[in-house]
């Protein structure tokens, strides 16, 4: 098998790293998941995904559903991010400036595939 | 330093289908219903694009705006023993599916109000939205078969526009002849002896008969209130008027929710870590500076004591202890021992399933009167001291008692009471002696302190 020399092979021992969000939220003018996002990819991590919920409540114990057009302002985001215990590490000091609200959790998984970089 | 906080919690993901119905409403929103009810710390519902699995069946019915057949994802992080106890209601709800528990390290966690109570939270974001609710016209034999039946306790009513008309409590359906007495009681009764769940069958098979409809019975004077109301002023009218519920009606008089005291009390507890006093197997968390005043939660629940109790002591012959229960406002009395350190709790059910099977006739009918209002004390003499089981308290009461100390906080001793799905709490002091108890009410008087 051939690797292109830009690639880079993800440890088989890594984390799942989950920030669950209002989708609302904000950080210097843009929305707080895009936020991380660019701040993931500045730190080099190998991908990240925004899953948008369709219902959900926080620890304000806020209901938002896109059922009622009244509370569909903030449905709940939810960005993942699979990465190395060491980038994670790093990510998460920077996280925790970024993110006043909300919940950031990590499981331990085993990165059977994955690549960084293109 | 990393502001970051540790602890141990468990993931519960549930794969549904979106189409998926629990008793006329998605299954998805009942779920999320109940996981708000269930004082849960939060919970996200994700659409997938495609898929496949027991849990996403084509739904034939159609009519659902958003019936499509996704499947939809609930994720829930939570502390374990919060979420064990909800698996078995979650599994009765699913009919197919599945559902998975793993462990996550939580490092971070905002508690909304850990500088104190948000209680400027409008109540559209706490109430229950999954409502059951009848029309105008529904038969009154409905009405009382789903106020027995059902979770919650009162119905509102509603025209064919969904604006709001009034509201059918067990209360009302005291008032009306058509429920002989508490639904609690009225429950109880129907699992005893044949003896004693006649006495309460016979007039429920009266009120069957009744042609009257939901209308002729509700309470129109209802105090409603806008879904933009602050959650503390949703509390303080409940605890000057003694309403346990409000209807949320919007201004064209669409009713949107119901809030409820208990959706008030959880709009408090949110967190999905056990607070460290509640359970020595979480990981203790970080040090964090306490922040100038002491939130309302955090604050030990003396502070909220109600120190009005009845007490009894063991040996307290029977008919005292119903005495005492009719007088006592919160319809429990506490059976204490001579350095008044509590052995037991004592309810009206409790008293109705532990009496001799002869004389639980009599104990209802007296009930009975005593719910519409005709206070009558008990007729010592139907209530036969002869040989039997139960004579004195401590035959009657349940020793199975949940207790909070004086320095428990408010927030510890919310989650007590929802975990172990009391209403009253007894308060005790180091010693393990009695000081008062603590209820719902009590503890809404939480929302009208602290930070503004």
């Amino acid at each position: 098998m051939t690797e292109r020399s830009d690639r880079q092979r993800l440890p088989r021992e890594g984390q799942r790293l989950r920030i669950f969000l209002g989708e609302a939220q904000r950080w210097q003018g843009k929305p707080l998941y895009q936020a991380i996002l660019e701040l993931a990819q500045r730190q080099g991590a190998a991908g990240a995904t925004v899953l948008r919920g369709i219902e959900g409540f926080g620890p304000e114990h806020h209901l938002s559903t896109e059922r009622l057009p009244d509370i569909s302002d903030n449905l709940p985001v939810i960005v993942e991010i699979v990465e190395s215990d060491e980038c994670i590490e790093a990510l998460l000091p920077l996280l925790d400036r970024l993110v006043q609200r909300g919940m950031i959790t990590v499981t331990p998984v085993e990165i059977v595939y994955g690549w960084r970089g293109l | 330093m990393s502001l970051l906080r540790q602890g141990k919690a468990q993931v519960l993901t549930i794969y549904l289908g979106e189409s998926d119905q629990w008793q006329g409403t998605p299954l998805y929103v009942a779920i999320v219903q109940f996981l708000r009810e269930q004082g849960c710390a939060g919970a996200t519902v994700t659409r997938a694009v495609a898929g496949y699995g027991a849990g996403s069946r084509l739904h034939a019915g159609g009519g659902w705006q958003w019936s499509s057949d996704a499947p939809v994802v609930i994720q829930v992080v939570d502390q374990a023993d919060r979420l064990r106890r909800l698996l078995p209601r979650l599994q009765e709800m699913l009919s197919g599916g599945l559902m998975t528990l793993h462990e996550v390290d939580v490092l971070k966690y905002t508690h909304a109000r850990r500088r104190g109570l948000s209680a400027k939270l409008p109540v559209r974001q706490v109430m229950g939205t999954a409502l059951t609710t009848v029309k105008l016209d529904t038969p009154v034999v409905l009405v009382v078969d789903l106020l027995l039946a059902a979770p919650f306790r009162a119905l509102p009513v509603v025209d064919d526009l969904q604006r709001f008309q009034g509201i059918i409590s067990t209360g009302d359906l005291i008032n009306a002849g058509l429920l002989p007495m508490r639904r609690g009681l009225v429950r109880t009764a129907l699992e005893l002896d044949s003896l004693t769940a006649e006495t309460i069958e016979t007039p429920l098979e009266q009120a069957r008969q009744s042609t009257r409809t939901a209308q002729d019975i509700m309470n129109r004077q209802v105090r409603s209130v806008g879904p933009d109301l602050s959650i503390r002023e949703a509390a303080h009218i409940m605890l000057e008027t003694g309403l346990r519920r409000l209807p949320v009606v919007e201004a064209d008089g669409r009713l949107v929710g119901m809030v409820t005291r208990a959706d008030l009390l959880q709009a408090i507890v949110t967190s999905p870590l056990m607070s460290p006093q509640a359970s020595s197997a979480t990981q203790p968390l970080h040090h964090t500076a306490p922040l100038g005043a002491v939130p309302a939660q955090q604050r030990p629940v003396s502070d909220y004591v109600n120190p009005e109790i009845s007490t009894v002591d063991e040996q307290t012959p029977m008919a005292e202890v119903i005495d005492a229960l009719i007088l006592s406002p919160l319809k429990r009395v506490i059976v204490v021992n001579a350095a008044r350190q509590v052995k037991g709790i004592i309810s009206d059910t409790d008293v109705l399933s532990r009496m001799q099977e002869e004389v639980r006739p009599g104990l209802l009918r007296t009930l009975a009167g005593w719910a519409r209002g005709k206070p009558e004390r008990v007729p010592t003499g139907t209530l036969p001291a002869h040989a039997g089981k139960a004579r004195t308290a401590a035959d009657l009461m349940n020793r199975d008692v949940v207790t909070v100390t004086e320095s428990t906080p408010v927030q510890e001793t919310i989650e007590r009471m929802i975990a172990s799905h009391r209403k009253v709490l007894p308060v005790v002091d180091a010693q393990g002696r009695l000081v008062g108890v603590v209820g719902r009410s009590d503890l809404l008087r939480v929302l009208l302190e602290g930070n503004h």
